[in-house]
Parts: structure tokens; C-alpha cells; sequence
């Protein structure tokens, strides 16, 4: 227990020497950009970088209980308080002593393990004395500072009399720091411990290839499965072998993965170093004050989490200082100090997992406003709504067009907002959620995963071609029966526990042929409510295959940005799936409306024509043979496809159809040879056979006549009507 | 190992040729050159980067008549084009396409859809004439020209940078 202890504290301190070097070499950069005096405008933000990095160091110090570093950091910070403020202008024997202090941290920050420390205690508090005497330089006549110009000189003579320390062990970057002719920028890490840096690209590469295996793994697992399908004893202990090695191998790349992933953690602080700025500005032009206080900014997460947490971030610290945190006058009056409180603190929940605080001390969320909102909006009815407990209210917030404020400021009030931050922080496999009381004020709580999670997705089949629904946006799957189905106006609605959804149908949200369904199903199709940012609408789909879990991968540079279309992954066996993008899809599903006949309940109109009947295609092209399924399903035909005359034949054999179409042309066994089987099977031989082919002679033509086939369509002159027109004499 | 090197080198002095004479000092283009039933066409063979045989296309609903779908090559996600729809050129029948040509010019990469793919060759570019009046439509911009046989050379550059072949419905 005490080795693991001792272990994780060595691990924390090696963490904090890594970020102590980035802060470290930040700082020494900050001061050599400083020293060459740059006009106002850019010296502010520079102070403003130093002071941040200053205090990060002192943070991470704290939480490894590095007291003298974190001390010596507190009085740097000081001085960058006051010239923060401008009440402190730098001249170059302020410098000299900065750099000797920098100096100093970077030995510190080198020995952090050390038992033996080359800093002493004495040397550590005459140097702090002579930066806190740097803090009263105000008081000091303003010619002192001018009289001091030597700046090279290592004996400093003013603002404070005592010299610096000759024995302070000077670093190798000592030397060149007090001498700023010869420093330009800082690029080596004073630490030279066992780390190496790799940009983020090339992490990028390494994770990208890693998350490649997954395909692997997953194709694996397809084939195993496949060949477990064929039954040959002397197969057996061969599929158990290989399966053995396909487990072995999953947790060897699920390994692999988690280990790269923890490469990419970044700290919070990357990310909250940003809020100090905005809070001001925001509070300034909203004439509130407001005190900031941030906390946990240590934290690591992946960085893509960082990167797309960033404007749901800000979008919430807007709202708490545009909503929340009330001028000071209101706050005086309800007996609150004048400056708000805005608080964000990152805590490490679990290994996996982090949550984001932001809390202000404002007026809180008015229930009120938001039950009032909900009902305008035609969210909730104010039936439902004096049912709704807090939570339940609180939560409509996160639905599209609900605001509690009245006036459509630049900043927020729209609505639109906290649905998007709600959705953003789904999508990143996270939640939100949101306390409030009247008067204490508002938190948002956003707990996120560590690591971005591979996508996990249900394969739906919707006119015989395959989608992925992300799981995180499925709230359950049910069958619904038709006779279920009521319809309201133009809209078909369910119902189910009490609750109703609008029901679409995918294929129509998608714009794709839908294949009728028929009575014989029993009437029973599947369904999947669907829900993103607390908004449900229920999809039919014609059928639910099971769960996939893969990679999301961007339709290439020619498709930036399909409708509905979020991406695609791809299964076990190469086949590529759209992934579809919930948000769009909803709002494409709210645009569909039905004409629905009186009297008519069902959703599914049957033509009882063409229903029943069935229709080969043998045909080895890809694209002709999804062609004439489509020319041919869109007719209301049901289809089956065979990718040659031998695959024909077995469908025939085992199944019964109405009709062939089959190319001439294919392997294994031609169009003439299938219609030639055909007319000499007992069982097959009444069913008509039209032959589609590129071949165009009168010889051809006799053949295909001689063979048995009832009519021959030259793919030169094909047009749709005519296959369809043929299809219908045949029948 | 010597043996063998003497033996390579005899074998390559032997099949060794003088190449063939491009008409003397006239330029002329390597080009790729595909059927489209039932034209013959030809693109500038530095802008392929491989070509593939088509065995699965997924399509994506909501896009464009002329993108055929996507395709996965190697794990990569490649988008198909058809030349045809997108030249607005006059369909007739209906045609195999099981080939792709994949092209890539900067960042924009995606396959061709082609019915045969009958190799390359060096092709003058003197002997080139302007598109006949019947290619035209929107696809006139992105033919160089024809030859006296008929095969058309079309601009793939332009065509890989075209603002219209870009699918972003935002």
C-alpha cells in the first residue's frame, strides 16, 4: 500500500516537472520578449502570459507540495500583479533579479526529486526579499529608476540594497538570461529528464493507426464467426485456435490504444487560460463585476475534448454573466457583495471521467420564465408543466428555443445556445446538467470522458441499405404494431409508456425508395425513439441488425458536408455505412408531413398489385445490379439481388419468384446457361426470364430466344419504362 | 548472386528498346484513356493515383445525381463521381461502370466511375481540336479538346478544382 503511494507521488512529481519545464520556459520567454520594452498594446497581454504562467506553476507546485517553489512563485506573481495593474513599470534591474529568480525555479524545478538541494533556504529568502522590495518601487521616487541604466551590471543597486547572492549555482541558462544581447528565444526544456517532446501531429498519426487495428480486430471477428458457420470437424480446433488469438489480440489493441490515448492528455489550464479575459471583458461591458476564481486547471483530458469543450465553455460563463450574476446595485440590494462570484473548477471524478463546474453566485434560473417559455415554444403544456419537478423544468433549458430572458441580447437569449451546448457535450460522449436556486445562484455541471471513446452505433436496414444510428442518441427501440399508429393532422403519432412521439419514417427523412412492407410481418416494425437535446421523435426503420463499434471516418474532400449524413465507418466485412447526424436528421424529420387519407390508421400504404410478387436480378456489376434493384423496387416490386447465374440458380432453388432478369454476361454460369436451367427444372420452368445484355447481334438475340428466355433488352437502348413496361406484360 | 546480376542485366539488354518515337519533338501528354459507352475519353495521367476495380459502393442519400456513393479503399473512404451525369453528358442505356479511376489534385481526391479502362499512352497534343458543337452543356469548360479518332481529353484539373463538384450542404 505505501509502495503504491510512494509510486503514485513519484509519478505526480515527474508530471509536474514536465509542466513546470513548459510553464518554466513560457516565463523566460515572457521576460526576453518584455525586456525589449514593446509598445503598450503588445507588453499587456505579455505581462498578462507571464503572470498566468507564474501562477499555473505555483498551482501545480501547491498540488505536490513544492513549497519553496511555490512560494517563490507567489512573490514572482506579485510583481506581476501590480504591473498587471500598472502600477509597476519594469526597468532593467527589475529584470536581472526576475531572471536570476527564473533561474533559480529552473534548478528547483530540475532537483524537484532531489534529496540534496543546491538552493538553500537562505539563498531562496534573500532572493524572494529583493523581488517583494521590487513590489514597493511605487513608493520610490520614479528618479531612482532612471539612474539605474547600466543594465548588464550583475550587481544590482537599486530598488533594494542587498546584493544577489553570489554562490546561487547558475544553470548553464544563467549566463545567457542576464545577458539578454545573446538570448533570443528559449527553445530547450530545462528539464533533461527521460522526456521527449513529439508534436501533436505526430501523436495524431500514431493514435489514427492505432484506432486502425479496431477495423482489424473487428474484420477478424467477422471471419471467425463466418467460418464458424462451416461445419467441418477437422475446422474446429483451428476456429478455436484463431480465436484464442483474436482475444489475445483485441486486449493487446484495446491496450495499445488506451496507452496512446493517455499520450494525448493535455491539462485544463491550456483551456482555462483563456477565461481570466473574457470574464473581464464580458463583466465591463455588462458594467458587473466579477471575481473569477478557477480551480483544478491541472486536470488532463484528451485534447480533442479541450479543443471542442471550448465554445460550450464560454457560451456558459456568457450566460452566467449575462444572466446570472445581477448588476451591483440588485446585488447590494439583495444583501450580496457587490462583485459576483463566477467559480469553475475541474475535478477528476474517476479514471475516466471529469467534471466541469461553473457556478456563479447569481439570481439563478427563473422557473417561472422557463415553464413560461416552454409553453410559448409548444414544448410542454402548462398541464404538464405544474406536474414537473425542478429537475425536469431546469432541463427543458437545454431544449431548442427556450430562454429566460426576455430581450435577444448580442451574446444570448436566443434559445439556441444551450441546446447547442447540450448537443456539443453529447457528442463528445458527455452531460450536462444544471442546479439552480433562487437568489444562491447556477451551476452547470458538464461531466466529460477522458478520452475520446471509439463510436458505438445500431446498424439499421432502410431499403435494403444499411445505417448507423450513434447509440448515445438511441433512448430505446421498440415494435410498434400498425394498428398503433394514430394520426393527427399530418403527422403520425405513437405512444408508449404514457408518452407520445411523432413518428417518420427514415427512408422518407432520407429521401430513399421505402420497400412495403407486408402483412405477413405480423405488423410489427421496428422503431427507434431517438432523442438529442431533450427532443424525441420516434424513426421506423425496417429493420434493427445489431450494435457496431468502429471508427468515424469523413466521406472524403468531394463530400465536406451530406445532409444528415454525420460520416461513415466501416463493418468487419470492408462494407462502408453512413453514419447519420442526429441533429440535421431531426430537423429534417420535423419537415415531413404525411397526407394521410380519413379513415386510414396504418402508416403503410400497400399496393396490392405488386406487393407479393418477387424479382430476381442476376447481374455482376455493382452499379447495374443496384440499378435495376432500384428501377425495380421503385415499381413496387420486392427484390432479390444474385451476383451470378450459379448464385441464381441456388436463390431459385431455395426460394420462390415471380420473374428473372439476368444479364448475359457473368461468371461461373451466363445469362443463356441460367435460362437454359431454368426451362429444364420442373419447378422453375414457368417462370419468365428476361435477359438484359450488352450483346447486340441477331446471333445473340436467337440464342437468347433459343435458351428459353421471354424477352431480350439491349443495355444500349435500355430506358427504365421499358424494363418496368416488360416486367408488367410478363406478369 | 553474380550469376544471377549477369543474367538480369543479359535478360534487360534484350527486351530493351529504343523508345518509340513521339512523332519526332511534338509535346504531348501521358494520358489515361477510359471508356464511357460509348465515347473513348483520356486524362492527364499525372492527376491518377491508382485504379480500382469496383466491388461495393455504398450511396449516400441527398447527394447529387452525379456522385455514384463512396467506396472504401484500403480502410480510406473514397467518394465516386460520374463523369457522365456531372459533364451533363447524353445517357444512353445503361452500362457496367465497374471500373474507378481515383484522381487527386491537393487536397481533392476521388474516384472516377469508368465502364473499361484501356491503358495509357502518350497522347500529341497538336493533333487535339476544339469540343465538337454537339459536347455541350456545362461540361463544355472541361474538355481540352478531341482528336481526330474521336477520344476526348478532358481537363481533370479543372474539373478536380471545380467549385460545383464539391458536395457542402451546410
Amino acid at each position: 500500500m505505501d509502495r503504491k503511494q510512494e509510486a503514485f507521488l513519484l509519478e505526480l512529481i515527474s508530471d509536474f516537472k514536465i509542466e513546470g519545464a513548459e510553464h518554466h520556459k513560457v516565463i523566460i520567454n515572457g521576460l526576453l520578449k518584455l525586456e525589449k520594452y514593446p509598445p503598450e498594446e503588445m507588453m499587456k497581454p505579455l505581462i498578462e502570459t507571464v503572470f498566468r504562467e507564474v501562477h499555473s506553476l505555483k498551482g501545480a507546485a501547491r498540488a505536490v507540495n513544492q513549497t519553496d517553489i511555490e512560494r517563490l512563485c507567489q512573490t514572482i506573481e506579485g510583481v506581476f500583479h501590480l504591473a498587471k495593474q500598472g502600477k509597476l513599470t519594469f526597468t532593467t534591474p527589475m529584470f536581472d533579479i526576475l531572471y536570476k529568480a527564473v533561474d533559480i525555479l529552473g534548478v528547483m524545478l530540475l532537483e524537484v526529486e532531489q534529496k540534496e538541494k543546491r538552493i538553500g533556504a537562505n539563498i531562496l529568502l534573500q532572493l524572494m526579499k529583493r523581488i517583494e522590495a521590487m513590489q514597493r518601487v511605487e513608493e520610490t521616487p520614479p528618479e531612482v529608476e532612471e539612474v539605474v541604466s547600466s543594465g548588464s551590471s550583475d550587481v544590482v543597486q537599486n530598488p533594494t540594497p542587498e546584493p544577489v547572492p553570489e554562490q546561487i549555482p547558475s544553470p548553464p541558462l544563467s549566463d545567457q538570461a542576464t545577458n539578454n544581447a545573446e538570448v533570443n528565444e528559449i527553445t530547450d526544456s530545462p528539464v533533461s529528464g527521460d522526456t521527449v517532446r513529439i508534436s501533436t501531429s505526430k501523436l495524431g498519426i500514431l493514435l489514427r493507426e492505432a484506432e486502425e487495428f479496431i477495423s482489424v480486430k473487428a474484420s477478424l471477428g467477422f471471419y471467425i464467426r463466418e467460418i464458424q458457420k462451416i461445419h467441418n470437424p477437422e475446422l474446429v480446433p483451428l476456429v478455436k485456435d484463431m480465436d484464442r488469438f483474436h482475444r489475445s489480440m483485441s486486449r493487446m489493441v484495446d491496450d495499445l490504444l488506451l496507452d496512446i490515448k493517455t499520450t494525448l492528455l493535455y491539462p485544463f489550464s491550456s483551456l482555462l487560460g483563456i477565461v481570466p479575459k473574457i470574464v473581464r471583458d464580458l463583466g465591463k461591458s455588462h458594467n458587473k463585476e466579477v471575481n473569477l476564481s478557477i480551480s483544478g486547471s491541472e486536470i488532463e483530458i484528451d485534447r480533442r475534448i479541450l479543443e471542442e469543450i471550448k465554445d460550450p465553455l464560454i457560451h456558459l460563463i456568457r450566460n452566467s454573466i449575462d444572466h446570472g450574476i445581477e448588476r451591483p446595485e440588485n446585488r447590494k440590494q439583495a444583501g450580496k457583495s457587490p462583485a459576483g462570484i463566477l467559480d469553475i473548477t475541474v475535478r477528476q471524478v474517476s479514471g475516466r471521467e471529469v467534471e466541469l463546474h461553473i457556478h456563479d453566485d447569481g439570481a439563478g434560473v427563473d422557473k417561472e420564465k422557463v415553464i413560461q417559455s416552454a409553453i410559448k415554444t409548444g414544448v410542454i403544456t402548462s398541464d404538464i408543466a405544474s406536474k414537473m419537478t425542478d429537475t425536469e423544468v431546469f432541463s427543458m433549458i437545454f431544449r431548442s428555443g427556450v430562454s429566460t430572458s426576455p430581450f435577444i441580447t448580442d451574446i444570448s437569449g436566443r434559445g439556441l445556445g444551450m441546446a447547442i451546448v447540450a448537443e456539443k457535450v453529447s457528442k463528445l460522449g458527455g452531460s450536462i446538467e444544471l442546479i439552480s436556486s433562487p437568489d444562491k445562484g447556477t451551476t452547470f455541471i458538464i461531466t466529460l470522458p477522458v478520452t475520446l471513446s471509439t463510436f458505438r452505433g445500431i446498424l439499421v436496414k432502410v431499403s435494403n441499405q444499411l445505417f448507423i444510428i450513434p447509440t448515445t442518441a438511441v433512448e430505446r427501440a421498440v415494435r410498434v404494431n400498425l394498428q398503433q399508429i394514430k394520426s393527427v393532422e399530418s403527422k403520425y403519432i405513437i405512444t408508449q409508456n404514457n408518452e407520445s412521439f411523432a413518428l417518420v419514417r427514415l427512408g422518407d427523412v432520407l429521401g430513399i425508395a421505402q420497400v412495403k412492407i407486408k402483412k405477413e410481418d405480423g405488423g410489427l416494425k421496428p422503431v427507434l425513439i431517438l432523442t438529442i437535446a431533450q427532443k424525441r421523435i420516434a424513426f421506423m426503420v425496417d429493420e434493427v441488425i445489431g450494435e457496431h463499434e468502429g471508427m468515424v471516418k469523413n466521406l472524403g474532400p468531394q463530400l465536406i458536408h451530406v445532409r444528415n449524413i454525420a460520416g461513415a465507418t466501416v463493418l468487419g466485412d470492408g462494407r462502408v455505412i453512413p453514419i447519420l447526424n442526429i441533429q440535421e436528421l431531426m430537423e429534417s424529420a420535423t419537415h415531413i408531413s404525411y397526407t394521410i387519407n380519413p379513415g386510414e390508421s396504418g402508416i403503410e400504404q400497400e399496393n396490392p398489385d405488386t406487393n407479393h410478387k418477387r424479382i430476381l436480378v442476376a447481374e455482376d456489376s455493382i452499379t447495374l445490379r443496384s440499378l435495376l434493384r432500384n428501377i425495380i423496387e421503385s415499381s413496387g416490386y420486392q427484390v432479390k439481388t444474385a451476383v451470378d447465374g450459379m448464385e441464381a440458380f441456388q436463390f431459385l432453388k431455395n426460394e420462390s419468384f415471380d420473374l428473372v432478369v439476368s444479364d448475359v454476361e457473368m461468371p461461373r454460369m451466363n445469362g443463356f446457361d441460367l435460362t437454359a436451367r431454368i426451362r429444364s427444372d420442373k419447378t422453375l420452368e414457368e417462370t419468365p426470364v428476361i435477359l438484359v445484355t450488352a450483346l447486340d447481334s441477331a446471333d445473340d438475340r436467337q440464342r437468347g430466344m433459343e435458351s428459353g428466355a421471354n424477352a431480350y433488352i439491349i443495355k444500349g437502348s435500355f430506358e427504365q419504362s421499358n424494363l418496368i413496361e416488360t416486367i408488367h406484360r410478363l406478369l | 548472386m553474380k550469376n544471377e546480376d549477369q543474367i538480369l542485366r543479359q535478360r534487360a539488354i534484350k527486351v530493351a528498346g529504343i523508345p518509340k518515337e513521339t512523332t519526332s519533338k511534338e509535346e504531348t501528354l501521358r494520358v489515361v484513356e477510359f471508356m464511357l459507352i460509348p465515347e473513348k475519353y483520356c486524362i492527364d495521367s499525372s492527376y491518377v493515383t491508382e485504379v480500382l476495380p469496383l466491388k461495393e459502393i455504398t450511396t449516400i442519400p441527398g447527394t447529387p445525381q452525379f456522385v455514384m456513393g463512396v467506396m472504401n479503399a484500403r480502410g480510406k473512404i473514397i467518394s465516386i463521381v460520374n463523369l457522365k451525369s456531372f459533364l451533363n453528358l447524353k445517357e444512353s442505356g445503361i452500362t457496367e461502370l465497374n471500373k474507378i479511376i481515383v484522381v487527386k489534385h491537393g487536397k481533392m481526391e476521388f474516384g472516377i466511375v469508368a465502364d473499361a479502362i484501356n491503358g495509357t499512352h502518350e497522347l500529341p497534343l497538336s493533333g487535339l481540336s476544339p469540343p465538337p458543337v454537339t459536347i455541350h452543356g456545362i461540361g463544355a469548360e472541361y474538355i481540352k479538346g478531341v482528336t481526330t479518332e474521336g477520344l476526348i481529353l478532358l481537363e481533370i484539373s479543372a474539373i478536380l478544382s471545380s467549385e460545383s463538384i464539391i458536395v457542402n450542404q451546410k
